[in-house]
């Protein structure tokens, strides 16, 4: 290279060095500019104050979220202007959410606002990050925000996420609909051909175990559709459900920890687990349950129904999943009867009893970044707490009065025929799923059904429910973490003895065996933590 | 004689009968083999076979026969669904994007250094163990997106772009390459006053061609397969590339649909979950299923060249 040329690369190389360096300046300056807009002059704190309380300042928030490119709507900008707020949404989906909350809890580069997939298998990492200044403490309600406080005072959940008596996130709640007695107790039920058993003069309000056997057996050997032999199924789930929804049914311990004789004690272990794994291979080996079960997807089992090749599907519809399915069968079979093509098949257990399951009453939370100034928290909660109010659950639910709805007479008229999208930003305050329940854009009698299995379950003449004990599902000790009831194994195990032509008695016994021990550590250390 | 000649006539009906049972067990074995790799070849294709009849059908069909041969009913419902939305078509800009200033500024880069690495500069050895290190060692996830974070790059489509600067593989084929070049092509240029530079992009790459075209073909497919970075550092949808659109799509298809006909003007045609999910990978997968008969002797020729020096 010449002389000439080495001098012009150097001294090109100089400059641009130069003005990497004032353009990193520059930036900071710009930077520092952009949080005195943000949080406003220390010095003038009591004027900044006084402007938030009229909303005259805009606050921009970075939030992450699900389905976010449906959030910015009309709603939206009605919500954005009354607090004048602004938020720039990060998406995040299913695959990548816990994923990238971690990494950015990690790497300091957390959104003003963080929606996380908080559960109890993570309560530990939230204790750990909260303990370290990750996240903004959030203020005592009181009467600032008094519609928060109710919906804290009602939510059991919140105090077990409390690090150093101080709250660092917000749990969505999900409680049950007023008046239930049981707080959300789910709708995970079997659903049936309702045509089929009346064409088999089999139907009926309730069932037995016994009952449901022989109707799905009858499924099965009659073939009250004509598919041909072999080509009509009894019985078959969604793939998270199976097996174990089934086996619970009948022994609703079998895969946790429960208190027996003031004890805990491990529900694989008791015979009574082993019975109902016992009862439910019966029905795989009489062919009761559909045959490919085993190795099916998660939603094998409902395309199996949408083909009118399985009499009974066991899942967890609200009302958006039984009118989905109900016209996806009158879609794929023309003329049929839409509400008797998808009917609830109250199932009683051996004991002849109704069984129900109870969830925890909070899905997913949202915590704040440490770095959020005071005023764009107090903001932000104002805007949620109006979400908390009827007026705010009405616009979360039902949209903008004279665009979306309007009364008519003491009625509520719709005036879109689409149901509302890009409501999870105000989900994250309290979850609005049970409205779809009144929802009069989903038929009167596709909401009904929901109902009646939710009422059905609140009836405890014959209840046999599996509730939430809170102190054992937000329990943490190093055993307990890692291994928790098995419930990986004892699925797997359970799947294997179904297929297996073997005793499942030895099978049974011999996975107990070599589990027992790492159950025996957790166990002492759910008696010892648990039941001083 | 007539004895030599019935024995040449006997050896030679002889060679010919083990001729023809040679050929007889030749076409045996041909024609096991040909069923083997017959079945063996429909086992591998059916999958994408069926792919492509699951997205060509209503959902009746779909739920009845998930499995099939030949569809009962076509509908194209799932493909326009797929082309009029916008997220995957926008996800086709942005992807379009990477692949061409992607490929420009890997092939720059991999160049450039295969060149300089051909010289004998200081610390040549040093630098080659730096770039090999790189191979078997990563600085982690944190560290590479706080880097990402302090260059100002995210929510950039930048951020797809710069961070994989070249591959130490292909540099190292391609390097050897050069190195296989006449030396006394690139002495006379120098003494014609050529620096290196002109070298470079006169004489050395213009004679390198296939392996340059090789080599695009290859960081043009990783850059269509490009999503990590994007799913890291992308925050706005109208970003993001097609693969992470398509992942979205893959993983939860009904929430998509769900998603997008709030925004869709198509919202009276019938579509499912599966058979969105099958049109979407279809259509990804085609422009790189078309390119491939075309380009493959190209591929191939990426695995040999300038592997041996000669």
């Amino acid at each position: 290279m010449s002389m000439k040329l080495r001098k012009i690369v150097a001294l090109v190389l100089v400059v641009s060095m130069f003005s990497t360096f004032f353009v990193g300046c520059t930036e900071k300056q710009s930077d520092e500019k952009k949080t005195n807009v943000d949080i406003g002059g220390k010095s003038e704190e009591g004027k900044d104050n006084e402007a938030s309380n009229t909303f005259d300042k805009k606050f921009k928030y970075t939030i992450n979220m699900l389905n976010a490119d449906t959030v910015k709507n009309e709603l939206y900008d009605y919500y954005a202007e009354k607090f004048n707020i602004e938020f720039e949404i990060i998406p995040v989906t299913w695959g990548d959410w816990r994923e990238k909350t971690r990494l950015w809890i990690s790497s300091g580069d957390m959104p003003d606002i963080m929606y996380w997939d908080l559960k109890n298998y993570n309560l530990g990492e939230f204790r750990r990050w909260s303990e370290q200044g990750a996240f903004k403490e959030i203020p005592e309600f009181g009467s600032k925000y008094p519609n928060l406080q109710k919906i804290r005072d009602k939510q059991k959940s919140d105090d077990y996420f409390k690090v150093d008596d101080k709250y660092y996130t917000w749990l969505a709640f999900q409680g049950g609909a007023e008046g239930e007695k049981y707080s959300n107790v789910s709708n995970q039920s079997f659903y049936y051909r309702k045509d089929w058993a009346e064409k088999l003069g089999m139907a009926k309000d309730e069932y037995t175990w016994d009952e449901m056997t022989e109707l799905a057996r009858a499924f099965v050997e009659k073939d009250p559709s004509e598919n041909g032999q072999g080509k009509t199924h009894g019985l078959g789930m969604i793939g998270w459900g199976w097996p174990i929804g089934l086996v619970e049914i009948i022994d609703k311990n079998v895969n946790r920890y429960y208190l027996k004789g003031g004890k805990y004690v491990w529900g694989a272990e008791q015979t009574e687990a082993l019975e109902a794994i016992k009862r439910t291979k019966k029905l795989y080996d009489e062919n009761i349950i559909w045959q490919d079960q085993i190795v099916a997807k998660n939603s094998d089992a409902e395309n199996q129904y949408l083909a009118g090749q399985l009499g009974m599907y066991y899942t967890n519809p609200g009302v958006g999943e039984v009118s989905r399915i109900r016209n996806e069968m009158v879609k794929a079979h023309p003329g049929i009867d839409r509400e008797k093509a998808f009917a609830p098949l109250y199932l009683k257990n051996p004991d002849d009893k109704m069984w129900a399951i109870q969830g925890v009453d909070y899905w997913s939370a949202t915590v704040f970044n440490s770095k959020l100034s005071d005023e764009k928290l107090e903001r932000i909660l104002t805007a949620w707490d109006w979400i908390a109010t009827d007026e705010g659950y009405e616009f979360a639910t039902k949209g903008l009065k004279g665009v979306h709805w309007d009364m008519e007479g003491d009625k509520v008229k719709y005036l879109t025929d689409e149901p509302l999208k890009g409501t999870n930003i105000y989900n994250m305050v309290r979850l609005t799923g049970a409205y779809e329940l009144e929802n009069p854009l989903f038929t009167e009698e596709d909401r009904q059904i929901v109902k009646d299995v939710a009422e059905r379950r609140q009836q405890d003449d014959d209840l046999y429910l599996k509730e939430v004990d809170y102190d054992l599902y937000f329990f943490n000790a190093e055993n307990y973490d890692k291994y928790g009831a098995l419930y990986p194994e004892i699925k797997d195990k359970v799947v294997n003895i179904l297929a297996s032509p073997e005793d499942a008695e030895q099978q049974w016994n011999e996975f107990i065996k070599a589990s027992k021990p790492k159950v025996d550590l957790v166990i002492k250390e759910l008696n010892d933590g648990l039941l001083k | 004689m007539q004895l030599v000649r019935n024995i040449n006539i006997q050896a030679f009906f002889n060679i010919e009968r083990k001729d023809k049972m040679k050929s007889k067990y030749r076409l045996n074995g041909d024609v096991v083999l040909g069923i083997i790799l017959t079945i063996f070849g429909i086992i591998v294709l059916y999958p994408f076979y069926n792919a492509l009849l699951v997205s060509l059908v209503p959902q009746h069909v779909y739920v009845k026969t998930p499995f099939m041969f030949f569809p009962k009913e076509i509908s194209f419902d799932s493909y326009k669904f797929v082309f009029s939305n916008d997220a995957l078509m926008g996800g086709v800009k942005v992807t379009v994007i990477v692949l061409i200033f992607g490929v420009l500024y890997n092939m720059l880069l991999t160049a450039l250094t295969a060149y300089a690495m051909t010289k004998a500069i200081p610390g040549k050895k040093f630098i080659m163990y730096c770039i090999i290190f790189t191979m078997y060692f990563g600085g982690g996830l944190i560290p590479f997106y706080l880097l990402i974070k302090d260059l100002g790059l995210m929510n950039n489509i930048a951020a797809m772009i710069l961070p994989t600067g070249f591959n130490a593989v292909y540099m190292i084929i391609i390097k050897s390459f050069f190195e296989d070049l006449p030396i006394e092509l690139e002495e006379s240029a120098k003494i014609d006053g050529a620096n290196d530079l002109v070298v470079l992009f006169k004489i050395i790459l213009p004679l390198s061609l296939p392996i340059l075209a090789t080599f695009s073909l290859y960081y043009s497919v990783e850059r269509w397969n490009e999503w990590w970075n994007g799913m890291l550092f992308i925050r706005s949808i109208d970003k993001q590339p097609l693969q992470l659109v398509l992942r979205t799509i893959v993983q939860d298809a009904s929430e998509f649909i769900d998603q997008a006909s709030a925004s869709q003007a198509s919202n009276e045609v019938t579509i499912f979950a599966d058979g969105i999910k099958m049109a979407s990978i279809i259509a990804t997968m085609m422009p790189v299923m078309c390119l491939f008969p075309f380009l493959q002797k190209y591929f191939v020729k990426g695995l040999t060249v300038g592997a041996v020096k000669s």
